[in-house]
């Protein structure tokens, strides 16, 4: 514990911040060790506010997971909130971890989650703050190790100047292989991080970036990038764990103070999903699904109530509907923990898969809103995406539930998808008129009763992603999606109706780092001295500022966000391999554009997307109601 | 039916945990430990639990009264067991105290709290700080601004002032009591006393750092000192 910073932090700093329980460290079940006794020390840094990464649950499984080790600790680090950093500066006080309030430049390690491209620039201001060299080649070899790891780590290329490397996939197996490794090494009494960095790099799942060297077209698109090492492998595998029973969760999760995002137990049903949405990257990067047994997740949970006191489990996944024994599962839990007025969530469910009966299990305790994601306003266009919905399961899902007493519900849609035309716009305004009009006919035939129905319309903007179908997709311009709000906005009806809908601009900017290649980060670095950061909160990202910093390093960036790629062209991630093959993700863009659907290879045959056979693994059903993907 | 009154500390390492956090706090403790607090009726039901007064950010405190109403008796002694094995450090139940049922809110009944205030004055002298409260207690009005929802009030803090003495000096540490009047008819934080001393130009320095610890509260009434747990 340091003693100085710790009294100078709550006597000259605490009393003059909002909410200075985001840097406490105390919280329950926050693990506290004496570095003498361990061997690594790492600070697991979140590049956003306490209350968004304490609700992040990779996070909290790292926490767990790392601190079992009895050589290590792995102590957290949030971004400051604005008027906290403006006290850090004024004081010059370095970044420290909330534990025992270590200064970030005294750990051996500093890994970053990515979780979100407009959290870049925080990474930036947190090592500013730390005062740490931001990019790689200024560090020297007595400096932390700066790693990286999460979703956005599949194109590492924007960030790759500033890491030392990344990691790839799942990190529950491969972060133990990395201390491991990094331990032999300081044991070894070596001090040269070139030396880290080769054995580092032989770990598998393990991308280290200087040992790669771009070239460029004269068009700006990247020729190849050349491995500059000779042990270092061309292409960078994900690490994916087999069997989610055998690894270690989060059971004596940190309790927070504060009330933040999501302030609820988790219990996670399944990795994985197949349904195939081809916007979607999580859906391709997560694969295989691999559902956890019902027995683990009730024995989980009756940990993590006896050590939490929380008065409702979420049940997440990235289609928690979709989980086998979710009926089932559901039902003991309640019939467990109900009687402590524990409730029980469940987000992300599907229109298709939507049950009435599991619903109302759900919201016994507490009845909120039901959330759909139809995600476009016409078949035409859910079938470009091969969301699989249809018009039809939204609407007899709506009326079971107005039938059923709910009367609110939030609708979300995605606007600039490839192909989408004028009628895909009016499609949304017709479902939502839709609704209203069979809500109007309950309430006349006296089939329901109470208020009108309400509805939430939410619309994102499509941004194109990596390791998806749509990879090599032109992102509408600002002003065609702006355009599209605006008609929305018009057209939608104004009674019941809200209408919200994320910032263009920040889609924008999130577009070019999402497929940026490594000439990206000098606008980055630029963007944060020109005081860019928390960019994934509207109220501070600057337009204005980002536009200036892309001009500035001259570097445009509608290249990277609005231009059409072909299928020859070498991308920036081509390296990094996420399982699903390109020429698999080629066939569905292929597919979007002559509307032909992809069914979910766990309910019909494999669907050849080259996952498991490529890292040996398979998808686990439990009850088996599969077809074997590996056949 | 049962009623039973506890008294809490909270020290430096959560003083920072606000108020609501701390109901947080005690739910899940509650919830853990399994303790049968009773719930209100309605569509959202919550825990009786009351609080005798609500304690600022950044105090600590050994004077913190709450009372919780259970379904099924419980010994105190256990029932404060419970709660300590439960606490998250830095919270600890002194005293446990079975009440009877029906009584009036202890929150309604208080009207004083004592602080003991810990301030650093680089270079002040103890005959100095003395007789700048002398002369701060003597002034009838004691106006200050307080920022509120509606935009800045003019407040007087005198009459919620009753005593302010100087306990003692250790370098330039000096600790001071405060006795505050609290209710009705209005509160103030004893950082808002000292500011107002600054305000006056009472005070030649500003101070470093200030640290607030609760240690009383009780019902005044007349010359007849009534604590927490002789209000039923």
């Amino acid at each position: 514990m340091n003693k100085y910073l710790t009294r100078v932090i709550e006597d000259t700093i605490f009393p003059f911040v909002a909410k200075p329980t985001r840097y406490l460290g105390n919280e329950l079940n926050a693990i506290h060790k004496n570095h003498e006794d361990v061997d690594i020390t790492f600070a697991f840094a979140f590049p956003d506010v306490y209350e968004v990464g304490m609700s992040h649950l990779g996070s909290h499984i790292l926490y767990s997971t790392l601190n079992k080790r009895n050589d290590a600790v792995l102590e957290r680090v949030y971004t400051p909130w604005v008027d906290m950093e403006e006290k850090m500066r004024e004081l010059k006080i370095p970044l420290f971890s909330l534990e025992t309030k270590t200064p970030l430049d005294q750990f051996d390690m500093i890994g970053f989650t990515l979780q979100y491209e407009m959290s870049y620039s925080n990474i930036l201001n947190m090592l500013d703050l730390a005062g740490i060299p931001k990019w790689s080649r200024e560090r020297q070899d007595h400096m932390p190790l700066i790693i990286a790891g999460g979703p956005c780590a599949f194109n590492p290329e924007p960030l790759a100047d500033f890491f030392d490397l990344f990691v790839i996939g799942e990190g529950e197996e491969v972060m133990q292989e990395l201390f491991d490794c990094y331990k032999d090494w300081k044991q070894s009494k070596s001090t040269s991080k070139l030396d880290l960095l080769e054995s580092l790099a032989a770990i598998k799942g393990v991308y280290v970036p200087c040992f790669y060297k771009p070239s460029y077209n004269m068009d700006g698109t990247l020729k190849e990038l050349e491995a500059n090492a000779s042990n270092v492998s061309t292409m960078i595998q994900k690490r994916v764990v087999k069997d989610l029973n055998a690894v270690d969760y989060p059971t004596c999760p940190i309790v927070p103070y504060m009330d933040i995002v999501h302030d609820r137990m988790v219990l996670e049903l399944f990795r994985g999903c197949t349904r195939g949405c081809r916007f979607c990257q999580a859906g391709m990067i997560y694969r295989p699904i691999r559902e956890k047994s019902p027995q683990v997740l009730k024995e989980q949970a009756s940990k993590i109530f006896n050590n939490t006191g929380y008065d409702e489990i979420s049940l997440t996944s990235l289609s928690s509907s979709d989980y086998s024994q979710v009926g089932q599962l559901t039902k003991d839990l309640i019939d467990q923990y109900g009687e402590f007025g524990v409730g029980i969530s469940l987000p992300s469910q599907r229109v298709d898969a939507f049950s009435l009966d599991l619903a109302e299990e759900v919201q016994r305790v507490r009845k909120t809103g039901l959330t759909f994601a139809p995600e476009a306003g016409t078949q035409r266009l859910r079938d470009v995406i091969n969301k699989g919905v249809t018009e039809e399961d939204l609407l007899s899902a709506t009326e079971s539930a107005l039938k059923a007493g709910w009367s609110s519900f939030k609708l979300y849609f995605m606007i600039g998808l490839p192909t989408e035309a004028q009628e895909d716009l009016d499609g949304i305004v017709n479902l939502v008129e839709k609704i209203i009009k069979l809500d109007q006919g309950l309430l006349r035939e006296g089939k329901r009763k109470g208020k009108k129905v309400n509805i939430t319309v939410s619309t994102s903007s499509f941004v194109p992603k990596c390791d998806t179908p749509f990879q090599w997709e032109a992102q509408f311009s600002i002003d065609e999606l702006k355009e599209e709000q605006l008609y929305l906005k018009q057209h939608l009806p104004r009674k019941q109706v809200k209408y919200n809908y994320h910032d263009a601009e920040l889609s924008f900017v999130e577009a070019v780092f999402a497929r940026g290649d490594r000439k990206v980060s000098q606008a980055l670095y630029h963007a944060w001295e020109l005081g860019c950061k928390f960019d994934g909160w509207t109220d501070y990202f600057q337009y204005d500022k980002w536009m200036q910093a892309f001009k500035e390093v001259n570097l445009d960036p509608y290249f990277y966000a609005n231009r059409q790629r072909e299928y020859d062209e070498v991308l920036p991630w081509d390296h990094i391999l996420c399982g699903v093959s390109k020429q698999y993700l080629w066939k569905e863009r292929e597919k979007a554009y002559k509307i032909q659907l992809t069914p979910d290879c766990r309910f019909e045959q494999c669907i050849g997307c080259g996952l498991c056979n490529t890292l040996d693994v398979e998808m686990k059903i439990i009850g088996g109601e599969h077809s074997d993907a590996t056949d | 039916m049962q009623r039973i009154r506890v008294r809490l500390s909270k020290d430096d390492r959560v003083r920072f945990v606000s108020h609501l956090d701390f109901l947080r706090v005690l739910t899940r403790v509650i919830r853990r430990a399994r303790l049968p607090v009773a719930l209100t009726q309605g569509f959202n039901p919550h825990l009786k639990i009351s609080f005798g007064s609500i304690l600022p950010v950044g105090a600590t405190s050994e004077v913190e009264y709450i009372d919780f109403e259970l379904k099924m008796s419980l010994e105190p002694e256990t029932f404060m067991a419970h709660l300590n094995k439960q606490l998250p450090p830095g919270f600890h139940v002194i005293e446990a105290r079975e009440m009877p049922v029906k009584i009036p809110s202890l929150q309604g009944k208080l009207n004083r709290i004592v602080y003991q205030v810990k301030l650093m004055l680089t270079g002040m002298e103890q005959e100095y700080l003395e007789d700048a409260i002398h002369s701060y207690l003597k002034k009838e009005v004691i106006s200050l601004t307080k920022k509120t929802k509606r935009g800045m009030k003019e407040i007087n803090i005198r009459p919620l002032i009753e005593d302010m003495t100087v306990i003692s000096q250790e370098n330039d540490v000096f600790t001071l009591e405060l006795v505050l009047v609290t209710g009705n008819t209005g509160n103030v934080r004893p950082e808002q006393v000292i500011e107002g001393m600054l305000k006056y130009e009472l005070l030649n320095v500003e101070p470093e750092w200030i640290r607030v610890h609760r240690i009383a509260l009780y019902l005044q009434e007349g010359s007849k000192v009534i604590t927490p747990w002789e209000i039923m």
